[in-house]
């Protein structure tokens, strides 16, 4: 991606006009090392998408903080963090892209109050029209299709007197920390 | 008067009885159309974006059938149910089963508009099932036993204090009077609903066919919540919402939020084609696809269009009246002016009655994502409650306007006398039903047609000028300064007696059969001048948007009026486009230098007045166009008429409006091309309200 450093730029300005905040890692490892910072200190567990383990468990662990075996809705009924990876982002639109192939990551990004993702610079995309063969792609696969989900900061409602409110039933912090080569 | 009338005469005088909730609404609307217009300002091409949203959602609708059969096909290979549904006990009996089946009791929901078109929730309590609303707004409404006020915010109508009396009396417990308070305490009461419903209910804003998937907008979550934690979950979806491709639903999750919000997403998208696993339990989702009268609505060629609406709002958000009344006086269940052909269509004509709360600005067409022709469905929507239950007599009055002008014209000055006299505007007041505190027109016999006189089709260039009822029978001087800076750019104009009135009332009330007579009447007559060459140039935005743009709909759109339409001009955008060079200079009073312009609704679809402002700006007056981005309220002879439906309204619409004008200390006159509007200005601010042609001369 040519122009990767403009889309990384554009993509934290967006998200973070929304209310989210994006910050930045130099390697993967090295973002989820900053999770771990971001985290320190403020909770003691964590759930977290299966495909940012095991290293994930391993590295928090040195920051006191345990990962949750969830394996039930009701684990999540208690509204407390979650980590997951963001597949993709749109910069014009300022939106992380969740491809979720198990329940357990959606609810970390939904049934939690605090929602940290990590996103390869790669993979932010310049504009929505970039979407469609990204979910074409995702949905063509045989047998249980993911679920694809844009989220735009934390969750908000103007419901009352217009007056806007972050955190209803989702998170009311969203933190995206991006790495990658082209930044 | 019929009782239907009445009942919506006392519910509009309610609404307007209330002021904190006018100013609450108006707030609500007027920040969505500021945000839809900033982002619609921003892109580079904003008619060609509603024009793919159109061509999307016609393509859509036209091909319903193939896309229910794809979609169905590919989510039962996904793994879903998949429920066509003809009507709501269809929908309810399918998902009483689905609770009957698995135990249910208690069903989770997120906000959707089409299970509140079949009053689902109230169906299925009567089946002894519990309904919990999630979404924030609709949990609000629904323990208040209210129905929507807007489509967006539809608690909106609701003060923050009340909302936390609401919660402390129906939760038990006191829930203070702060925004952190009550959300706090939504947040518990909704917490454990989520974790412990058996069945959740989605409505669902796109269906892509390609892959059988639904997709489900929210900004606070609480949809995700509902779809990802019940065993069963189910998604109701109208089905005129199913496009083809992920192309198409990308334009459509992307147009919602910038036409409803002024955002580029909604802040959740989700995009669900089955259910995911968790803890290795085999859970189900069920689509159920609504007709309730889609499938016949598609095929009828007066209100097909109705299905390509893709519920933002922006329609309520400009619409004048209901930015005054709000949804539950504008509204059946369906609310605003999109609400109208959709209540006519789907609850039946005698839940439409509001259609009458319209007065024909136009408005919503001009910000409708998808173009769609509102004011045209709403005017047959009209035309069928007059013929099935009559039309009422100061409408039918204010039909022969027109022809009574004449007449007051002819017998002018003792007619302004007779009709303008204390005691027959008490008479008029009760018999006619003519707000007696609105002034009059006063008529001239000395009228524009008889100081006219035409000129030989010498010129190469050749006009014709339609004068419309104010510029004919009460101020010639309109006619005759126009006529004066169009031959001194050189041209030679006529203006044939036989033209009638543009008949606005007609298409105003409902009566479209006579206003598909005067359009044809009109027509035959400019398109023989148009077929020799000459131009049509009006100095009335609603004559010009009538010749432009309402009789092509009202004649098919045939040859001869999509001619008429395509050579006919204002004034002021005659002048720049073909008279560049001509500078009109300022006329009479050179003092009054400080203008305030006021844009008639009839005038947005047109040039917005663009024109007329460089013309007076050119001739070294100082513009400033003052809006509030609606309509003042006058609406032709609506607000002449007294009472909730006619002057109140109308003053109620145009206060705000009268307000910001009057904020402009320094103003030391106003521009505006429109008699009506001039009527409604002049009675609320203090600086004379012209037409811009009063205030240039040819240069």
């Amino acid at each position: 991606m040519a122009s990767a450093i403009g889309v990384v730029g554009r993509f934290r300005g967006e998200f973070e006009a929304l209310g989210g905040r994006v910050h930045i890692a130099r390697t993967r490892d090295d973002a989820i090392e900053s999770v771990g910072k971001l985290l320190s200190g403020r909770v003691r567990s964590v759930h977290a998408s299966r495909g940012l383990m095991p290293p994930l468990a391993e590295r928090l662990r040195k920051f006191g903080i345990e990962v949750l075996d969830d394996s039930r809705p009701d684990d999540y009924s208690e509204p407390g963090t979650g980590i997951t990876e963001a597949q993709y982002a749109v910069a014009s639109a300022g939106c992380i892209v969740e491809i979720a192939d198990e329940e357990a990551t959606r609810l970390a990004s939904a049934a939690t109050l605090l929602h940290v993702a990590i996103l390869d610079s790669a993979n932010i995309i310049e504009n929505l029209a970039g979407l469609a063969p990204i979910i074409r792609r995702s949905l063509g696969v045989s047998g249980r299709k993911p679920v694809i989900t844009l989220i735009s900061g934390p969750s908000r409602t103007s419901d009352i007197e217009l007056k806007d409110v972050v955190g209803v039933h989702g998170p009311n912090e969203v933190h995206v920390v991006v790495y990658g080569d082209t930044l | 008067m019929n009782d239907d009338y009445r009942h919506l005469m006392e519910r509009i005088r309610l609404a307007l009885n209330d002021g904190a909730r006018i100013s609450a609404l108006s707030r609500a609307v007027k920040r969505g159309r500021d945000a839809r217009k900033a982002q619609f300002s921003r892109m580079e091409n904003p008619s060609a974006f509603v024009s793919e949203i159109r061509t999307l959602k016609t393509g859509a609708v036209a091909h319903m059938d193939d896309l229910v059969r794809t979609f169905s096909e590919r989510a039962a290979d996904n793994g879903c149910s998949v429920h066509v549904a003809k009507n709501a006990d269809d929908v309810v009996s399918y998902i009483s089963g689905l609770a009957s089946r698995s135990g249910a009791k208690l069903l989770s929901k997120s906000k959707s508009l089409t299970t509140e078109e079949i009053e689902l929730n109230r169906r299925l309590e009567e089946k002894g099932l519990e309904v919990v609303e999630t979404d924030l707004g609709e949990r609000i409404i629904q323990l208040a036993g209210e129905k929507p006020f807007h489509l967006v915010f539809p608690a909106i109508h609701r003060s923050q204090e009340s909302i936390s009396e609401l919660f402390t009396d129906k939760f038990g417990y006191p829930v203070p009077d702060s925004l952190e308070g009550i959300m706090a305490a939504i947040r518990k009461e909704l917490r454990p609903v989520f974790f412990s419903t058996g069945i959740g209910i989605n409505g669902a804003n796109i269906a892509v066919a390609e892959t059988g998937t639904v997709v489900i907008e929210t900004n606070e979550g609480n949809d995700r919540l509902v779809n990802s934690l019940p065993d069963v979950q189910v998604v109701v979806v109208g089905m005129e919402k199913i496009v083809p491709a992920w192309e198409d639903a990308i334009r459509l999750f992307n147009a919602h939020p910038l036409s409803a919000t002024g955002t580029q997403l909604t802040n959740y998208v989700s995009m669900i084609s089955n259910r995911l696993d968790i803890g290795g339990k085999e859970r189900e989702m069920h689509v159920v696809i609504l007709d309730n009268g889609r499938s016949a609505m598609s095929r009828d060629a007066d209100f097909s269009e109705a299905l390509n609406c893709i519920r933002c709002g922006a329609c309520m958000n400009i619409c004048p009246t209901y930015g005054v009344v709000g949804g539950h006086t504008f509204g059946h269940i369906y609310p605003g002016p999109i609400g109208i052909p959709w209540t006519e269509e789907i609850h039946g004509l005698d839940r439409a009655k509001f259609a009458h709360l319209c007065i024909s600005c136009g408005l919503c067409q001009t910000v409708c994502p998808a173009g769609i022709d509102i004011p045209l469905m709403i005017a047959k929507v009209k035309q069928k409650d007059v013929e099935a239950n009559g039309q009422l007599f100061v409408n039918r009055f204010m039909c022969s306007m027109e022809r009574i002008s004449r007449y007051l014209s002819a017998t002018a000055p003792l007619s302004n006398w007779v009709v303008g006299n204390r005691v027959s505007r008490l008479v008029e007041d009760r018999l006619l039903g003519v707000e007696r505190t609105r002034a009059l027109p006063t008529y001239t016999r000395r009228t524009f047609t008889k100081r006219f006189r035409p000129d030989e089709a010498g010129a190469k260039e050749r006009l014709v000028y339609f004068p419309d009822m104010f510029a004919n029978y009460v101020k010639p001087e309109i006619g005759l300064r126009t006529v004066d800076m169009l031959r001194a750019a050189g041209a030679s104009v006529v203006s044939p007696r036989e033209l009638k009135p543009s008949g606005a009332p007609f298409f105003l009330y409902g009566e479209l059969a006579r206003a598909t007579k005067v359009a044809l009447h009109n027509v035959s007559v400019l398109h023989k001048l148009v077929s020799l060459g000459y131009e049509v140039i009006s100095t009335e935005p609603t004559a010009t948007y009538s010749l432009r743009e309402i009789y092509p709909k009202l004649l098919g759109r045939s040859a001869e009026s999509m001619d008429v339409s395509a050579h006919t001009y204002e004034l002021f955008e005659y002048m720049a486009l073909k008279h560049p060079g001509a500078k009109p200079v300022k006329a009479g009073e050179k003092e009054r230098v400080r203008l305030g312009f006021h844009i008639p609704c009839h005038q947005r679809p047109l040039s917005s007045g663009r024109y007329s402002v460089a013309a007076l700006e050119s001739a070294g007056y100082d513009v400033s166009v003052i809006e509030t981005g609606t309509c003042c309220g006058m609406a032709g002879t609506f607000g002449l008429k007294k009472g909730p439906l006619g002057a109140e309204l109308s003053r109620a619409v145009a206060k705000p409006l009268l307000e910001l004008f009057n904020e402009h200390e320094d103003l030391q006159g106003i521009a505006t091309e429109s008699s009506v509007c001039t009527m409604q200005l002049g009675e609320g601010v203090h600086v004379p309200v012209m037409h811009p042609v009063e205030l240039l001369s040819p240069g």
